[in-house]
This record gives structure tokens, sequence and C-alpha cells, in this order.
């Protein structure tokens, strides 16, 4: 008998989750164009990363026409194919925050031996559902109340005020972009802040400081 | 009835790559009275950890020994005396620059097995009665525990006691970077490779064997130290 008979065959997962706005005003302006070209970088270098510490894995919640959908499972981001996402119907953040909360808390999908997840909170709107209980029930839960969150908004139009209360960090900002290339410095510098957690001697730590996102044009 | 127990610590690849030292630790002890192991895993982020893990495991052997002489004495008192000691071993090294968990077995000759810790890592017990983990972790996500040197209450300790006089049993102590890695639905499995291969080995013999198989430990990019100890009972004509 060996050891391997008794051990995981994968590396610790180190998971992300998007939650993206789809609703029908992300598809004016490039807005969708811009985040699904992000998106695909994003997964594009996970894939790459040859991570020391962790598996990077992604799953992608779309909230939009027809309500949040777990439109990618979490799956290691080299065995991702992207799906270009389609702008339309409201703003159901709400059922997003509830769909991210079952998925951080499902100790099946994300084992307790993971690092911390990290959530990413894309929208250029006000939610049009009942978004604030949810909201309390993904900041009080157990797990996710520990993941590390990162919000963007996009456009003038974007509620700000609400996605500061999704990062619950006063030393935290939220990303504005006014344009849609901005959209991809926001996931550039995600993505640089992944993957060095993903070679740090902790990943569980958040990185120390978010840099301006005009940093991050490459 | 026959007991014995082993154990061993490896440094992992992260603390190789940086020259640092191995900051996990265990200690085994045995006596007429009693049969004690402890393992401990150094937290990474603190200066003087693999110092705390060390203390961390004499403080056990030391408190054990207070406990297991003192006539009905409550399974509550053991962590103060391991709190108390593990501070006075410290020295003048401040207790947050050492923090550590501590993770703990002891047998009694009267039959009585005391069981528990703080922090991560797994208590596994296999018995008539048990089979499944006394301590696990169950909450949060790698790398994030409860420790000597971090702020927490009594009640943050797991504490078990059963009596397991003339029973066959297998105990193991294993820090997260073994823990973690373990399937689920194994750990059982590797309790028993672990004590039918190596229990009735030499000493030096079976040091020599688990150093090779934790050095090459099969889970990709694994980079944590790695400490188990196992403590166990069997009937007086199993081997040797």
């Amino acid at each position: 008998m060996a050891l391997k008979n008794f051990t995981m065959t994968a590396a610790r997962p180190l998971p992300i989750i998007l939650l993206a706005d789809v609703s029908g005003s992300m598809s004016v302006e490039g807005k969708i164009q811009a985040l699904n070209q992000a998106v695909r970088e994003m997964n594009m270098a996970f894939a790459e990363e040859e991570a020391e510490r962790a598996q990077i894995q992604v799953a992608i919640i779309t909230f939009g026409a027809g309500g949040a959908h777990l439109v990618q499972e979490l799956t290691p981001a080299a065995e991702t194919s992207w799906q270009d996402m389609q702008a339309a119907g409201s703003t159901p953040m709400g059922a997003a925050f509830t769909l991210v909360k079952e998925l951080v808390e499902d100790h099946e999908k994300i084992p307790s031996r993971a690092y911390r997840p990290t959530l990413i909170l894309v929208s250029d709107g006000e939610p049009n559902d009942e978004w604030q209980a949810p909201l309390q029930a993904l900041l009080q839960s157990e797990r996710a109340s520990k993941a590390i969150r990162f919000a963007m908004g996009i456009g003038a139009d974007a509620d700000t005020a609400m996605l500061q209360q999704f990062i619950a960090d006063p030393e935290g900002k939220v990303f504005e972009a006014h344009e849609a290339r901005q959209i991809q410095r926001f996931f550039r510098w995600v993505t640089m802040s992944v993957t060095s957690r993903s070679r740090s001697t902790n990943p569980n730590q958040p990185p120390p400081n978010q840099p301006d996102i005009d940093d991050y044009e490459f | 009835m026959k007991q014995g127990h082993f154990g061993i610590s490896v440094r992992g690849p992260l603390h190789q790559q940086q020259q640092l030292t191995n900051q996990d630790a265990w200690l085994g002890r045995s006596s007429r009275l009693l049969r004690v192991i402890a393992v401990s895993d150094g937290l990474g982020s603190r200066p003087h950890s693999d110092h705390g893990a060390k203390a961390a495991c004499k403080a056990v052997i030391q408190a054990a020994k207070l406990w297991a002489m003192a006539q009905q004495a409550e399974p509550e008192m053991l962590p103060r005396l391991i709190i108390l000691l593990w501070k006075l071993l410290l020295g003048s090294v401040p207790a947050k620059d050492c923090a550590a968990t501590c993770l703990f077995a002891l047998y009694h000759a009267d039959g009585r097995l005391l069981c528990g810790g703080l922090g991560d890592g797994l208590i596994y017990l296999q018995s008539q009665q048990q089979n499944q983990p006394i301590l696990e972790r169950d909450a949060g996500f790698g790398n994030e525990t409860l420790a000597l040197g971090c702020p927490h209450k009594l009640d943050d300790w797991v504490l078990h006691q059963e009596n397991l006089d003339k029973q066959a049993f297998q105990l193991l102590l294993a820090t997260d970077g073994i823990a973690d890695d373990l399937q689920p639905d194994k750990r059982s499995d590797f309790i028993q490779w672990l004590y039918q291969d190596f229990a009735y080995l030499a000493a030096d013999k079976r040091r020599r064997m688990l150093q090779k198989e934790l050095n090459n430990w099969p889970v990709p990019h694994h980079l944590d130290d790695k400490t188990l100890a196992l403590l166990w009972q069997c009937e007086d004509e199993n081997n040797g």
C-alpha cells in the first residue's frame, strides 16, 4: 500500500467567484464586450499561472434576464472554456448574493482545505430585487464572511454605496470604471492580486493595499 | 494489553526553499502511569513559531504528568495547565510571536484516554466504539486556525475522554500539512497503514522510512511541514 492511496490528488483550491452584472444596461457603450474580454484574459492568465501553493479555480455567477445563474461551476482555470456573456434584462443582484452564499457554504464544492475564496462583484446599476437581506446573510455567514471581496462600479449609474456594503471593509475601496477599458484594468489588477496570493506563503492573506486602478495598464 | 507510540515531523518544501527550520514539532513519552503524544504546528506568520511548537509539545508532556498524578482531576484542567506551562517554557519570547496549535493524547494506566487540542489538524480515533475524527477542520478555510498565543477561549479547546481499558485502539494526531491532504474516507485506512507497516519496526528504521514517505508526499504543490504521531494499544499476542 502506498501513501498516494490515501491522499488528495489535487493541490489546495484557491476559488475565484465572479458575480457579473449582465443586465440590459451593460449592452451599451461596449461594457459587456469589455467585461467579456477582461474575464477571458483573466481566465487565460490563471490557466497559464504555475501556482506554487494552490490550484486557481474560477466560477461565474451572472445576474440579468431570468435571474441569477451559476454559468460556470468552480473549475480549475486551465480547464475552463469561456462563453461570452450576453446582456439583457434587469439587475437581480440579491439573487446573486443568495447563490454565491450557497456556493461558498457548500463544503463539497469548496472543501475546508481550500484557501479563502475571492468574490468579485461587477455592476453598472442599482439592484432591482430585494438585495439587503441576501447581502446581510452573505456577510454574516460563517465562511462567506471570510471571503476576500472586491467590487467594481461601471459608469455613473453604479450604486457605489451598495458596492461598498458588499466589500464591508472601511479600508477597501470600490473600483470605479468610467470607461470600458478601465474594466480590463480592474481585472488585470485582480489577476495580479490572485496570482501573487497563489505564490505567497499564506494565500489566505488579502493584498495589503489596493493600488490605484490607473496603475494597472500593461 | 500492549501499548506503543511513535511520531515523525518533516520540514516541508516551503521552509526548505526559504532555509527556515521546521515549524512543526512532535513529542511522545511513556511511563508506568502514562503514555502521552503531542503534535504542534507553529503559525508561519509568527517569527518564533518553531520555538512555540516545541514548547507546546513539552508543555503537554509536563501538564499530562501533573494532571495524571492528581486524583479526580477534571479534563478541563489540562488545557489550563498546558497554557500556563507553555508560557513558562517560552521564557522571555512574547507568546504572540510563538503562536502554535496544540494537539495531544494521553493514555492512563487505568484505561482512560484523554485527547483533544486547540487549532487545526486531525485527531482520529479507531476503537471498538469509535472510528471517526475527534478533531478536524470543519469550518473556515486552509491555514486559518486557533492557536496558543492567539486570543481564544477555553471553550475553543476540544476535549474527549473515554475508557479504553483492555481494548485495542489506534489514535492519530496530525498537523494540517497531513490532515488537509488526506481523503476523508481514507483516513481510517491511512491509520491502519501506519500501524501495520510501522508500529513494530525498530525506531531507527521506522524514522527513516517515515521520513522518506513524508518527504515524498504525493499531493501536487504541497509545501507545508508535516507531522504525525500514533498511539496504539493491542492484544499481547499481536505482532512483536
